[in-house]
């Protein structure tokens, strides 16, 4: 099972770094961002300080979005990496092969999707030390909250991305919705200025709906730690099982009718 | 071996909206046998293979393989059929060929000792070696078919289904997947699709699909 999982991020790293040219091209793109942060929270962080002040920990302006954006990053790309999956196998044939092994489609789909997240991994890695050489601070509390809350999280996202895909294979379309989507999940989780700042009934039906928004909250450690556990378990377990089902009935859909992905 | 058909279908149809691809579609094949099935571009040998292959559903019929009804409900039985599609790659293009076909090897659970027995044996073709160590998009459509074989031969099904595979492939090359095939599945049925007569195997049945129904 190592092995496969090597082979999977092996696949999904040369895809996403198929030169050294792109690994620079990417430290480059991190640093701008974290550059980006650093000299607006410097510019306009002033006004946030009262908002960011009410928080457990006492973020300033520049940790608070770049623990925000790391910290989100991997959530955000459970939501996408199945269709991803799903949109190259079909653009570089193996979706065909893979429908007919021996294995359920949901666990394959799973298991190239984790290989997807060593590149947001290695980003979400590489922006916080950037920001903490630019002198940002994060207790290890907040560290290893995060850490704990990711892998608790993981199936629910990861579910939530599987279910997006049923729908991307029985719909044909909806990678570029999708992607719009996540920007609204960071927006509407508070990644990028506090929800206090949006009308209260954003705030307030971002909290009560979007699983990210729990997730970004337990992880600055707003909510009860034991709280965040239970919503991200039992959600997890019941979307596990809603996707395994969409999944399968899309699958069957493209069986029964014979569709290719036409969306590529 | 036994008498008993290692496939048989009967009844099969399938129509895309009004279009009547497949009618009435009948047969078996017996344990290694060796099948090619003919027709004219958009006859419905892909719809009929892609049957076989669990990836279409008919509208009519029943498929046996090995005396059990196909498709299975468990994926885990889908060990049993080996499907090579008509498609210019079917593989990761970055990964190297040893690489995807190691990737395949473990998603379908195929032990080291097979995988290493496998690569062994057919880098005896020159070609298949070369193909190895080399991202599968720099690779000729050729080459590509080559790692498919061995992938399939790989996965030890006991049904192998290929759309128009011999296409690409040199004579040389026909000849050396034919010998391989014959050497490590010899009792699996294969069965591929052409549009003309081909003579890569000394076949047990050729069958053409005319006006949906195989003859």
């Amino acid at each position: 099972m190592i092995r496969l999982l090597w082979l999977a991020i092996s696949k999904s790293w040369l895809e996403q770094f198929p030169s050294r040219a792109v690994y620079l091209a990417e430290l480059l793109a991190s640093a701008l961002d974290v550059l980006f942060y650093y000299f607006t929270a410097k510019a306009f962080g002033g006004a946030l300080v009262n908002l960011l002040g009410t928080t457990v920990h006492k973020f300033d302006y520049f940790e608070f979005i770049i623990w925000n954006e790391a910290v989100l990053s991997l959530p955000v790309a459970a939501l996408l990496a199945p269709t991803r999956v799903v949109r190259s196998a079909s653009m570089d044939g193996t979706w065909q092969i893979l429908l007919t092994a021996p294995r359920t489609i949901t666990s394959i789909l799973v298991l190239l999707s984790q290989a997807d997240f060593a590149r947001q991994a290695a980003r979400m890695a590489l922006m916080i030390i950037l920001a903490v050489g630019l002198g940002a601070e994060f207790s290890l509390q907040l560290v290893a909250t995060a850490i704990l809350l990711l892998v608790i999280g993981l199936p629910l996202f990861t579910s939530i991305g599987i279910i997006a895909a049923a729908a991307y294979i029985r719909l044909q379309r909806g990678f570029g919705a999708l992607n719009h989507l996540s920007h609204i999940i960071m927006v509407l989780a508070g990644a990028y200025f506090p929800l206090t700042v949006l009308p209260s009934w954003i705030a307030t039906l971002s909290r009560a709906l979007s699983p990210w928004t729990w997730f970004l909250e337990g992880t600055r450690l707003e909510r009860p730690l034991a709280q965040i556990i239970v919503y991200l378990l039992v959600s997890g377990l019941i979307s596990s099982i809603c996707a395994t089902k969409l999944l399968k009935l899309s699958v069957q859909h493209q069986r029964n009718f014979g569709q290719p992905i036409l969306n590529l | 071996m036994t008498d008993q058909p290692l496939l048989s279908y009967s009844g099969l149809a399938k129509s895309y909206g009004s279009k009547r691809v497949l009618v009435d579609v009948h047969g078996s094949a017996a344990y290694g046998n060796r099948v090619v099935i003919l027709g004219s571009n958009g006859s419905g040998k892909t719809t009929l293979l892609k049957i076989f292959a669990g990836l279409l559903k008919s509208d009519a019929g029943q498929i046996r393989l090995d005396a059990k009804t196909w498709p299975p409900k468990s994926a885990a039985a889908n060990a049993m059929v080996a499907w090579l599609p008509a498609i210019e790659s079917g593989f990761w293009p970055r990964l190297s060929g040893r690489k995807s076909l190691e990737l395949y090897a473990r998603l379908w659970n195929v032990d080291n000792e097979h995988y290493s027995k496998v690569i062994s044996d057919w880098s005896s073709s020159t070609s298949f070696k070369e193909s190895l160590d080399m991202p599968t998009y720099q690779l000729s459509t050729g080459r590509r078919q080559l790692l498919h074989f061995a992938r399939l031969v790989m996965h030890k099904p006991k049904l192998i289904l290929a759309d128009e595979p011999f296409r690409s492939l040199d004579e040389d090359n026909q000849a050396f997947v034919v010998e391989k095939i014959d050497k490590w599945l010899p009792n699996s049925v294969v069965i591929i699709t052409s549009p003309n007569q081909t003579k890569v195997w000394r076949w047990h049945q050729e069958l053409e699909i005319e006006n949906g129904s195989l003859k």
